[in-house]
């Protein structure tokens, strides 16, 4: 009696710690995933490589620049690949690095101003326009226009006030990460010792990777099947591609956990049968 | 004495009906109108919103045909009651320009809050410097940008950090409303 | 025993995780959406019930109720010759246009809505009116300011487009000249009696408060000069004929 007794309790006790082991299992690979592709400048700038996000971002400017240019005098096809893509692409990702720094400053370069402002005299006086000092006024006052308008669209919104969160965000994650991991590695050594036959505790670490696993694909599908993914408001195209990617590449992320997870849970089971052998023939 | 009466009843009826050059086809719509050309007293000083943005919120509840009830019209006084207290309690005199950033804030919330009631959404640019309201499918209903500088508009060079506060708080109030009264006639 | 054994262990592997599953689920559920909920709720503002459009054309609800030649583009603007007579234009309303119309039998235009064509004949000024006045829209005409109203409904009518296209020949605009405005719902007629050169500041000038109908264009000034400035030219118009909204049908 006292024996099955025991037998029950330490069951009991291993299902419950199978179950935190599976519940830590999925919170350290969240987290992990969170520091690698949320709280990561590197992945932002995949997303954007991805989505040819520079590019798309100039032409988007450049499109509005048309319409000064309609108030200004000067015609559409000037400003067509005005803005030099490697330049803007510096910026954007100069700002992305400060953002997760912690220290956002709005992009103060003046650098676009000068390079518009060249490019208009220079047009002005390809064309024979006679610039005056009026004429030059207003032609300092439209690069100026087109400056705030590109640092407008570079700059990240509300990165001055997110900013100040994202490295502590990320530090937490760090600590999370090593406090799942050393629960997890607590809980496999308890599971392993609790059982008298060693091959038992195999099978505990199997049930808590499946769980793991049906956690890692059901999170994202979940979240798939709400829709809303492709659903965000943002005026700008570029944007939504990009938040779009982003999203989608930190949820994709999640199956290809569920899918190493299976892997493990295979080998596992061979480890398992195997060692039930060597009971069964020492038995025998 | 009959005939005399029956001309005073048709006059006043005829009087009636020549209000206002603005008179919107629901009284309810007229009362949230009135409410904002309503100005406040700040400091023995009236403040009232300007033309631009109480003209945007009525053309808002002429476009959606919506029939706002009695209660939600209620509702929706109440929250440019709400602006107003700010815009009081913070001694604000021009809503054009120079409005304190921690009372942009306050209007915002209350224009958010708003915007959640009939499933509006709020896109913003930049540092709060452009703020555009759409509909569940996107459609512009409603849009601010502070020192609008392309030509042609009236709104160059002037500081609207203040107005897209006030256009937030009021006229999303009011657009939102519409939505409340859209649903509920269906 | 042993078949006993595999039959444990085959029930157990696919009962138990799901029993974790549903706890763990619940779990992060209590005790996540406290933190989360304030997040998911901003979220929710940013986030449609259909996908965002970028491609969409502008909506196009004008039908003239005369005949009237489509807009040129603005590169084949002419100028008018100022010694000679004014074109003779719809100098009589159409005959098929009523006094007052109910406001619930027009189709109100929404933001980026095509619903007129404005023509200033003496001046060779057509173009497509759209309400709302974004870059994109000013690319392809004029744009109503959506703090304005539209013709018949008796407030200020707000619209401008580029000097360099579509309202290039303002530069030869006068008091008296004839304004047009078709719109599918009537032809409104309105005459210039001021034209000022303001500064984009000044916004009192447009004259949003007015308590009758007026038309004011604008567009940027100086009209063939390289930059932008924040000088603007306005032109005012009253309202001479068309037929008058009437805002309680």
């Amino acid at each position: 009696m006292d024996r099955n007794k025991k037998s029950l309790i330490i069951r009991i006790i291993s299902v419950i710690l199978s179950f935190i082991l599976s519940f830590l299992i999925f919170t350290d690979v969240l987290f992990i995933i969170a520091k690698l592709q949320l709280f990561s400048p590197k992945a932002l700038e995949n997303a954007m490589n991805n989505t040819n996000y520079y590019s798309k971002m100039a032409n988007e400017i450049e499109d509005d620049y048309v319409s000064y240019g309609m108030a200004s005098g000067f015609p559409e096809k000037f400003f067509k690949n005005i803005i030099d893509r490697d330049f803007i692409k510096i910026d954007i990702v100069k700002q992305c690095e400060k953002m997760y720094s912690g220290k956002y400053e709005p992009l103060q370069d003046t650098k676009i101003y000068d390079s518009m402002y060249s490019s208009f005299i220079t047009y002005a006086n390809e064309n024979d326009y006679e610039v005056t000092n009026e004429v030059d006024k207003n032609i300092k006052y439209l690069a100026q226009t087109c400056a705030e308008h590109y640092v407008d669209y570079v700059d990240i919104p509300f990165a001055s006030s997110i900013s100040v969160y994202l490295p502590k965000i990320s530090q937490i994650c760090i600590y999370a990460i090593i406090f799942c991991t050393i629960g997890i590695a607590v809980c496999v050594v308890m599971l392993f010792l609790l059982q008298s036959w060693k091959h038992r505790s195999i099978r505990y670490y199997m049930y808590s990777m499946t769980t793991a696993c049906l956690m890692f694909i059901i999170f994202p599908t979940a979240i798939y099947a709400t829709g809303k993914i492709t659903k965000v408001a943002t005026l700008s195209k570029a944007v939504y591609d990009l938040i779009v990617a982003f999203l989608q590449t930190f949820l994709n992320t999640f199956f290809v956990f569920a899918v190493i997870s299976v892997v493990i849970i295979i080998m596992l089971l061979f480890l398992h049968n195997a060692m039930r052998k060597k009971v069964k023939y020492h038995h025998n | 004495m009959k005939k005399a009466i029956s001309i005073a009843v048709v006059v006043l009826m005829l009087a009636l009906s020549m209000v206002s050059a603005f008179a919107l086809v629901s009284p309810e719509e007229q009362k949230i109108v009135d409410a904002l050309k309503a100005g406040v007293t700040v400091n023995g000083q009236t403040v009232t919103l300007p033309a631009d943005y109480i003209n945007q919120a009525e053309n808002y509840l002429i476009n959606n045909d919506v029939d706002i009830t009695a209660e939600n019209a209620a509702a929706i006084i109440a929250k440019i009651d709400n602006a107003k207290a700010v815009i009081v309690e913070k001694g604000i005199t021009n809503l054009d320009k120079n409005i304190p950033s921690d009372v942009k804030d306050q209007l915002v919330a209350i224009a958010e809050e708003a915007a959640k009631v009939e499933n509006l959404k709020v896109t913003v640019s930049g540092d709060k410097s452009q703020i555009t309201i759409v509909d569940n499918n996107g459609n512009q209903v409603f849009r601010w940008e502070e020192n609008k500088t392309l030509p042609p508009t009236g709104a160059e060079n002037v500081d609207m950090s203040a107005a897209f506060a006030i256009i937030a708080a009021f006229a999303t109030v009011v657009v939102a409303a519409a939505f409340v009264a859209k649903k509920v006639k269906a | 025993m042993s078949i006993k054994h595999k039959g444990y262990d085959r029930k157990s592997f696919i009962i138990l995780p799901i029993v974790f599953l549903i706890i763990g689920f619940l779990l992060i559920f209590f005790v996540v959406k406290p933190i989360v909920a304030p997040f998911l709720e901003y979220a929710d503002l940013i986030l449609l019930d259909s996908e965002m459009d970028y491609d969409k054309e502008f909506d196009d609800i004008f039908v003239p109720i005369v005949d009237i030649e489509e807009p040129l583009p603005p590169d084949d603007k002419e100028d008018p010759d100022v010694n000679a007579e004014p074109p003779d234009v719809n100098v009589e309303p159409p005959p098929t246009q009523p006094d007052t119309i109910p406001l619930s039998s027009i189709t109100y235009p929404k933001f980026g809505t095509k619903y007129a064509q404005i023509r200033i004949p003496e001046c060779y000024i057509s173009t497509y009116l759209y309400f709302g006045d974004s870059t994109k829209i000013l690319k392809l005409g004029a744009g109503q300011s959506t703090s304005s109203f539209i013709p018949g409904y008796g407030g200020t009518i707000l619209a401008g487009a580029h000097n360099n296209t579509y309202f290039h020949n303002f530069k030869y605009i006068k008091e008296g000249q004839k304004i047009y405005i078709d719109t599918s719902y009537g032809q409104y007629v309105y005459t210039v009696t001021e034209t000022k050169i303001i500064k984009s500041s000044q916004t009192k000038e447009l004259r949003l408060d007015s308590d009758k109908e007026i038309l004011v264009l604008y567009t940027c000034y100086p009209f063939d000069e390289l930059g932008l400035t924040n000088k603007r030219f306005v032109v005012y118009a009253d309202y001479t004929s068309g037929p008058i909204i009437d805002h309680s049908a």
